[in-house]
């Protein structure tokens, strides 16, 4: 009875899919009872309902074919791709983190029954609905590792020079991506005559992931999943490139000026602040940009935000990364020059690196016991003494 | 007055004293509602469920009420091939559901009803040449399976199987400015990855990287008002955390540095009084995830009605000691 | 930080609050839960308008959400529901600078007889858009001055607002406004924990 009911929902999902395949966002519906007469699935505007109710049976019957075709079980005979691929999909669209389901779309997508694009698109859905399903994100890396695989293996066979990260290692394939990659990548022919699409089709992809963590993140704060999947994508996918380092740099300034609250986002800064601090002097030259500038950039952000918007735990720990980082750049060496010029500094502190470290941290105290200590309440005053209490420690 | 701080005030009515008795019984009743949606919603996380509920019970003294047979057969049915475990029948092996079974085992002293030289022979297949493990066959690298592939060969007495030092070398590249860990290089810092990371370091004995004041503040300041330990900057308090955070400050000796008696009131706080277990918060939904770490929290900070619980495993201390792990403390 | 919902009110001779117009940014919730959404929205401004005494100010707390309200001494009532990294002291600033202005559109004459939510007020969309960035229209209100927010009343919950033994369970069976749809999402909405499972 159950195995019926099962069966045909199963096969009522599958037609919505079939009636709709641009569905880009879906729901359960707070119906507990089955009501006479009437489909438990609603398809509008591309938006795909299904009651409670049916939900539990779909999930139930899914769960059970998978487990028994995954352990071989007597009785579950079934071969057909397709059925196992519709039982993953009813499965992961209500519980996504039940990895062994994924592991399944994995081996679909070696056997060639799903295509890289196809499950990607999937993925999207299921995060429409459950932006931090880390298994989701999981998946997704394994799907991007293809595409790279691909994109070693199609520039091995064209013969051209394959560094460690594999295909996209070479600055000019990256900022190609940021100039628009359909425009500007020319395909080239490899030995067996095949088109070497592969690396602008990575990249591609790549850049719609970037989209789509943003997406992730403004669903569900502090996305942990989300935030670090970027990071991880910015590492494998681009190689760290310059050029997408700092258009990151630049997308996510707005962002994190109105997710004050949101530590991951910030966090996903410092990291591109300390990789772009890391490669200074390629980032001077190419990008005509000064990684102690941007630091300092990001210093004066924090302190504007954290006078509109006191009270705020985010804010402040962004500030002790930016301060740190600043300590340990060359601003100290610049402030020291230009201090020696000046006479501002004691003779002894403009030889000492140390001191003149000290002097900084005592100035930083000082500004903040001036501004934030004295003048304001409540939970601002605590993190700023928090904030002091750190600075003491360095 | 600013900003609301993100955090919970604790009901009048919430629980002040700990229900030791109604946690064993909710844990014991747990595993009868297996026809259950939400029975079947978490199947995916059943063994480390079961680690959570058994260990629950150990720490109240009353494992004894649990069917050893019943467990050891699920347990063995899981093994794989390939020597890891799943999750339950008819998933996939794992390194997760992996440190959960060798856990089980190791609470019922049945390490021998299962195949140990293929589950060490798996968890060395793992490593990667940077010393980071992949979770499983499929690739995906977090510092969690490091810590998950360690602590299972540490229980195991095979650690000499796998490369340590390079183990270690891929958990410190993923420390941050803060003295905190994330989850790969370059990722922010979470308390969950933290315990992982300083667990990994106990047990291979490398404690010495870490900067333990730094991390220690860190750590501290997951302390809200209400008393809770949150996982990361402006997050909700969670009795979770009570585990990641406190086990961490323990490992590196700084337990003292954070406000225990706040802490002892929330963790109590978030008791069901009718059903018995912990949850996330006070009033949510009790599990038995929040309720292994509640009492393990409780047992760290002194409460000697629970059994005394061992920092790195997350196991009674009794159970650890009779194995002569050598673990290292700050 | 995100604005939800800004609601112009009438606090009855009877105690009752009565929506004169109000508007909702809803793109952030999920397509079928918008209609259950908006219907909450105004469940709550009215409830919290009800119980805020006349010529008072409030913030109330509700899992994510922020709920500002400010009942004037003529009765007249603002509500804006907001996240928690939206400021308390823009967001009442905002209900003071609509409270200020909506007579000019509908005079007082006509908020007892206006239908619910029909009172002409076509600024208020323009406000709710403004104002999703306070850092931008916070710095074209010169009132900010004016608000001590020291007078502001906190709440935790809602439940808090509530008179005693009054139950929001009872309360959302009992409300005309919300669906049996938002009834259900209500009760089977308790919350499940299953956001920390690292292990």
């Amino acid at each position: 009875m159950a195995d019926a009911r099962g069966a045909r929902l199963l096969a009522d999902l599958d037609n919505a899919f079939k009636r709709d395949p641009d569905i880009d966002e879906y729901d359960m519906l707070p119906v507990l009872e089955p009501k006479h007469n009437k489909s438990p699935f609603i398809l509008q505007d591309h938006k795909l309902g299904v009651e409670a109710w049916a939900v539990k049976i779909l999930v139930k019957y899914a769960s059970q074919r998978l487990k028994g075709w995954r352990s071989r079980q007597a009785g579950e005979q079934f071969t057909d791709p397709l059925e196992v691929s519709h039982l993953s999909r009813a499965m992961l669209l209500f519980n996504p983190e039940v990895y062994t389901a994924w592991n399944i779309r994995k081996e679909l997508v070696e056997s060639g029954y799903l295509s890289v694009t196809e499950d990607l698109s999937f993925g999207a859905l299921i995060l429409s609905r459950h932006p931090n399903s880390s298994e989701t994100f999981v998946h997704r890396r394994w799907l991007f590792r293809q595409l790279l695989d691909t994109c070693l293996s199609s520039n091995s066979a064209n013969n051209s020079p394959c560094t460690a990260t594999p295909a996209v290692n070479n600055g000019h394939l990256v900022s190609m991506g940021i100039n628009g990659v359909h425009a500007s990548v020319a395909p080239s022919l490899c030995d067996n005559g095949t088109l070497a699409l592969e690396p602008s089709r990575l990249l591609s992809h790549a850049h719609r992931e970037l989209r789509l963590c943003s997406q992730t993140a403004e669903k569900y704060p502090c996305n942990y999943h989300s935030w670090s999947h970027r990071v991880w994508l910015m590492q494998q996918c681009f190689s760290s490139s310059l050029e997408v380092l700092v258009s990151e740099l630049k997308a996510t300034e707005s962002w994190v000026c109105q997710h004050i609250s949101d530590h991951s986002g910030f966090h996903y800064r410092q990291f591109l602040l300390t990789e772009l601090h890391q490669r200074r002097a390629k980032l001077a030259m190419t990008c005509l940009l000064n990684s102690t500038e941007l630091l300092m950039f990001e210093m004066s952000l924090v302190c504007d935000l954290l006078h509109s918007f006191p009270g705020h735990e985010t804010l402040w720990y962004h500030r002790r990364f930016l301060f740190q980082a600043l300590l340990k750049s060359d601003w100290l060496g610049s402030k020291l020059q230009k201090h020696s010029s000046n006479g501002h500094v004691e003779h002894a502190q403009t030889k000492d690196p140390d001191a003149l470290k000290s002097f900084y941290v005592s100035q930083e105290i000082e500004n903040v016991t001036k501004k934030e200590l004295c003048n304001s309440d409540g939970y601002q005053q605590v993190l700023a003494q928090k904030y002091v209490h750190w600075l003491q420690t360095l | 007055m600013a900003a609301p701080i993100k955090d919970i005030v604790i009901p009048d009515s919430a629980p002040t004293s700990l229900m030791l008795q109604k946690h064993a019984d909710y844990i014991a009743a747990y595993g009868n509602r297996k026809d259950d949606y939400e029975y079947i919603m978490t199947e995916f996380l059943r063994m480390n469920g079961m680690y959570w509920g058994l260990t629950a019970m150990a720490l109240a003294g009353q494992l004894d009420r649990m069917d050893k047979s019943e467990v050891v057969d699920f347990i063995h049915k899981c093994q794989h091939e390939s020597g890891g475990f799943s999750c339950s029948i008819g998933h996939d092996p794992h390194l997760l559901s992996t440190l959960s079974a060798v856990q089980i085992l190791t609470l019922f002293d049945a390490l021998d009803s299962v195949d140990t030289a293929a589950t060490v022979k798996w968890v060395k297949s793992l490593q990667q040449p940077d010393g980071s493990f992949f979770g499983d066959r499929w690739g995906e690298v977090d510092s969690r399976f490091s810590f998950v592939a360690v602590a299972c060969l540490a229980l195991l007495k095979s650690l000499d199987q796998v490369d340590v030092d390079k183990a270690v070398e891929f958990v410190l590249s993923c420390m941050n400015f803060d003295g905190a860990f994330g989850c790969r290089p370059g990722s922010e810092s979470h308390s969950g990855q933290v315990y992982c990371c300083v667990g990994l370091l106990s047990i291979t004995g490398r404690l010495h990287h870490v900067n333990a004041d730094q991390l220690g503040w860190w750590l501290c300041e997951r302390q809200l008002p209400s008393g809770g330990l949150n996982g990361r900057p402006e997050k909700l308090p969670d009795v979770c955390y009570s585990w990641w955070v406190l086990s961490s400050l323990k490992i590196i000796d700084r337990l003292h540095w954070i406000d225990k008696e706040k802490l002892v009131s929330f963790i109590l706080a978030c008791q069901d009084e009718e059903t018995g277990g912990f949850a996330d918060r006070p009033g949510d939904m009790v599990d038995p995830f929040h309720t292994v770490f509640g009492l393990a929290g409780l047992s760290l900070l002194g409460d000697t009605s629970v059994q005394p619980v061992n920092p790195v495993f997350c196991m009674p201390e009794a159970v650890i000691r009779k194995l002569n792990i050598q673990l290292q403390y700050l | 930080m995100k604005l939800y919902s800004i609601a112009v009110l009438l606090k009855t001779p009877q105690e009752k609050g009565k929506i004169l117009t109000s508007k909702n940014e809803l793109s952030s919730f999920g397509y079928f839960q918008r209609s259950t959404v908006a219907e909450f929205m105004s469940f709550t401004s009215k409830i919290l308008v009800e119980r805020t005494a006349t010529a008072s100010r409030a913030s109330v707390k509700e899992q994510e959400y922020i709920c500002h309200v400010y009942v004037r001494s003529d009765n007249l009532a603002g509500v804006v529901i907001a996240d928690h990294e939206y400021p308390q002291r823009v967001a009442h600033t905002l209900i003071n600078k609509i409270l200020d202005e909506f007579p000019d559109k509908c005079p007082k004459a006509q908020w007892s007889s206006v239908k619910e939510n029909e009172a002409p007020f076509p600024e208020l969309e323009g406000y709710l858009q403004k104002y999703q960035n306070p850092r931008e229209a916070d710095a074209m209100t010169k009132i900010q001055s004016e608000l001590d927010e020291t007078k502001i009343i906190l709440h935790n919950t809602i439940e808090a607002v509530l008179q005693r033994g009054e139950k929001l369970d009872d309360l959302v069976e009992k409300s005309e406004g919300l669906s049996m749809q938002s009834k259900t999402f209500y009760k089977t909405a308790k919350k499940t924990n299953q956001c920390c499972a690292i292990l």
